[in-house]
């Protein structure tokens, strides 16, 4: 377990720290405002089921950026190799770029997934269109 | 068979109960006195939608690294059959995240709508 976790860090580069940053934080965040937003008497639901979800597609777009970035830079190295090693870097470069797109994806899950059940949360105590009440 | 990963007991287990969510939030949504039970319930399908989405997306991007990285590894001769021998499990695995992601993420945003524009108007469920 350590040792892929390792791996997976080695592949993915200096992108991996702030994916895995941004993951380890987005579990415990993501529960705590689920718990606060849903709990709250006052109309929390909303601002942090929307804060959710857009923290949870930050993981997401980071390794989708970092993936891009890494495969510009395989096929930088492919440029100077000679044909026959070129297809089999390219495929381990590949793989090894995905990386960060897998942990990206991985870390986007909970804060994603919490998000959008506080929204279903916000719609059940007060309608979209429902003026707000004012005293 | 053969093409069933982990990955894709992983997307069955989460996209299945998002399929029955959503079915029980549309239930709900008929009568007025459960609107506010069909929101959350909706809720509660997009969100096990998404998982689902991404789990399959993870499954197809974990299945085509471990290819590429034996393929990396293969002889030449042997680069074809590998990769088309995990080209199953890819499709798989996203075609599951898909069908039973897809229709519980925007059915259940549909019934969020739905719910939230019927509460604005009646101004909320007794």
């Amino acid at each position: 377990m350590m040792e892929s976790l390792a791996e997976s860090f080695a592949e993915g580069g200096v992108w991996m720290y702030p994916i895995a940053l941004l993951g380890c934080a987005g579990l415990p965040a993501a529960l705590a405002l689920f718990a606060v937003g849903a709990t709250s008497r006052k109309n929390l639901a909303w601002p942090f089921g929307l804060g959710l979800v857009i923290a949870g597609l930050l993981p997401a777009a980071l390794g989708y950026v970092a993936y891009t970035l890494n495969w510009a830079n395989v096929m930088e190295a492919v440029a100077h190799v000679s044909p026959e090693d070129r297809e089999t870097i390219l495929m381990g470069g590949k793989s090894e770029c995905l990386t960060t797109v897998e942990a990206g994806l991985g870390a986007s899950i909970f804060p994603l997934c919490f998000g959008l059940a506080l929204l279903g949360i916000a719609v059940a105590r007060r309608g979209l269109s429902q003026p707000t009440p004012t005293r | 068979m053969s093409d069933w990963g982990l990955w894709a007991y992983l997307v069955v287990l989460i996209g299945g109960p998002a399929v029955l969510a959503l079915l029980a939030a549309g239930g709900l949504a008929v009568t007025r006195s459960t609107l506010k039970v069909s929101a959350v319930v909706a809720g509660f399908a997009m969100a096990l939608g998404m998982a689902a989405l991404l789990t399959g997306a993870i499954g197809r991007i974990s299945a085509n690294r471990r290819a590429l990285s034996a393929v990396a590894r293969a002889a030449p001769d042997d680069r074809q059959l590998l990769l088309r021998s995990a080209e199953g499990e890819m499709r798989l695995t996203v075609q599951l995240g898909g069908a039973l992601g897809l229709p519980s993420l925007l059915g259940g945003l549909a019934l969020l709508v739905s719910a939230s524009v019927r509460l604005g108007r009646e101004g909320g469920a007794p």
